[in-house]
């Protein structure tokens, strides 16, 4: 991620340059001095950023039916059709359990899928992005004290920490209402992974985004992407109903099952700590390994811009 | 008689020459022609990955063992391939095209607006996902149980696909141009677009999954069945009276009476359009 703050970098130099001068002192005192620039310099990171998540949350409440229609009536519609399935699906068997979970497992776990998906899922900002480089305007961009990456990371989080607060009571009611299974204890550190993801999530956008440097149209690689993520986070059916030999423990490896499948079901019960860790491991290696990609898409994309719009 | 050939044959002339254009342009993308056959493959294949792994589990699904819903599912991907050629460009500009003032010329045009705001641009990209989906319906077809192929002379019922896909598209354009035409009233309705891909996804599943009140909705006031769960009763259920009753009463009879419901609804929302960036 720091891959993308050089702006910031560069601003921090002043500070850097003018902490020099001090390094006469103890080394104490430099220790502390150079404590406090890195204090300073967080905390005008964290106003920056905040102000442009500030900004996402205002314009999203701007068209309130949108809002509305997006986080509470698609979810409600989309889990609506998966209960379905899955009360046809019991009402088709003799047993009362599928790979050893109950219905009410399954239910549970559509009901919370289908939120935490929408939180997830990033169309609205990569379509941006896209627009941003397709069209030119990303020569504003360039010169706002703040980088490319970064403004549209925070925006992205602006807005998903808003449709998590306004959305997240929905499937909280259903499932208490039915008495679901459910760990309430549990939901802190869901949300934890669930945001952490979203920073892979992003970085996977920016790199579609940059396609768009070299490719006028890049608005199927984005519906692949959409589509891979969905299938791979587990968001249509939960990965344990996949062959337990070979194809669910690469999916749980992977970082994509961080979407939909680790969080939900860690808050479902159906599994313990142990992979919600696997789950802050595989999103950790997946950041790791995919920034620098990002930041390489990025530079190659930057020689080739024009800065007249595709 | 001949004043409907000479219409006919007009309109064939002008799809001929929509076609052209729309092949030397989607051509000029050629990364993204290929891509978009690859992005259908992904999700058909994702659609085969649920119900193979949820096969794995039960015989049966709503009636329908895992060889007939693999019909259902070719038939889904056919419905929809043909969706995307002919309409998914234009639905997907319709917001622009009414906000940019691209109407206007759309309107002084010496044939119907409706059928130029719908089919003005093809994708082209997709014919090759409709022969990949035709491709698997037909294996599908062919791997159903001997006995149902040769009981109720399937491949002779196949061919009422010919109409029915056709029937189940018209109904699906229909019910999606109703909802656009509201952007001539409300302006930016991009909402009831995002709401409508939610109930779209009711067509993603046999109609029989469903409990009899929504089913019943599904197969009158929305029929979101009759994309590609009926047409796919044609070839997969045993024929009787209902079967034949419902795929032509209700496939054929609800496609003609729901593009007649959108062109009132186009001509009424139009005395709302107030001309450029209105």
């Amino acid at each position: 991620m720091n891959l993308y703050l050089s702006k910031n970098s560069n601003g921090g130099s002043k500070n850097s340059n003018g902490g020099s001068k001090n390094f006469n002192g103890s080394g104490k005192n430099n220790k502390g001095r150079l404590g406090k620039i890195f204090i300073n310099r967080l905390k005008r990171m964290i106003i920056k950023n905040w102000s442009f998540a500030k900004m996402a949350i205002i314009t999203n409440m701007e068209y309130r039916f949108n809002f509305f229609i997006d986080i509470f009536i698609q979810p409600i519609v989309g889990s609506l059709v998966e209960l379905t399935l899955w009360l046809a699906v019991f009402s088709s068997i003799s047993s009362k359990t599928i790979g050893g979970f109950t219905i009410q497992h399954y239910l549970s776990y559509v009901i919370w899928a289908a939120f935490i998906s929408r939180i997830t899922t990033n169309w609205m900002y990569e379509f941006k992005m896209v627009e941003d480089i397709e069209k030119g305007t990303l020569n504003t961009l360039l010169l706002r004290p703040i980088s490319f990456f970064e403004t549209y990371l925070s925006q992205f989080l602006g807005y998903k920490f808003m449709t998590t607060a306004f959305s997240l009571f929905v499937p909280i009611l259903v499932v208490s209402i039915f008495q679901w299974p459910m760990l309430w204890e549990r939901i802190p550190v869901a949300f934890i992974l669930i945001f952490y993801y979203l920073i892979f999530a992003h970085l996977i956008s920016f790199i579609v985004a940059t396609i768009s440097f070299h490719y006028t149209k890049v608005i199927s690689f984005s519906v692949a992407k959409n589509i891979l993520l969905w299938t791979l986070s587990g968001e249509f059916i939960p990965m344990d109903l996949f062959p337990k030999a070979y194809i669910y423990p690469i999916l749980i490896h992977l970082p994509f099952a961080n979407g939909v499948y680790i969080p939900v079901g860690f808050l479902t019960g159906r599994f313990s700590w142990d992979v919600l860790w696997l789950g802050f491991i595989s999103t950790t290696l997946g950041i790791l390994a995919v920034s620098p990609l990002a930041y390489w898409c990025w530079k190659q994309g930057l020689k080739v811009y024009t800065g007249t719009g595709a | 008689m001949k004043k409907y050939l000479l219409y006919i044959l007009r309109l064939l002339r002008i799809f001929t020459a929509i076609f052209r254009i729309s092949l030397v342009a989607d051509l000029e993308f050629r990364t993204h022609f290929f891509f978009k056959i690859i992005v259908d493959i992904i999700w058909y294949g994702s659609q085969l990955a649920i119900f193979e792994a949820l096969f794995c589990y039960t015989s049966t699904l709503g009636s329908w063992t895992i060889d007939q819903t693999r019909v259902f599912l070719g038939v889904l991907f056919i419905s929809d391939a043909l969706y995307m050629i002919f309409f998914s460009l234009n639905v997907e500009n319709f917001t622009d095209i009414i906000q940019k003032g691209d109407l206007d010329m759309i309107l002084t045009k010496p044939v119907s607006s409706q059928l130029m705001i719908s089919c003005r641009k093809m994708s082209i990209a997709n014919v090759g996902s409709l022969l990949i989906s035709i491709i698997w319906t037909i294996w599908a077809i062919s791997n159903l149980p001997q006995s149902s192929i040769n009981d109720h002379n399937i491949f002779l019922r196949t061919l009422w696909l010919i109409i029915l896909i056709p029937s189940g598209l018209m109904i699906h354009y229909s019910i999606r141009f109703m909802l656009l035409s509201l952007n001539l009233i409300f302006i930016r309705a991009d909402y009831l677009q995002f709401l409508w891909f939610q109930f779209y996804r009711f067509s993603f599943r046999s109609d029989s999954l469903f409990p009899p009140n929504i089913r019943i909705i599904l197969l009158t006031i929305l029929p979101l069945g009759f994309i590609a769960s009926v047409p796919s009763r044609i070839v997969i259920d045993p024929p009787s009276f209902e079967l034949y009753a419902m795929c032509i009463g209700g496939g054929i009879g609800l496609s003609v009476f729901f593009i007649f419901l959108s062109s009132l609804t186009w001509n009424w929302a139009l005395k709302f359009y107030s001309s450029a960036s209105s």
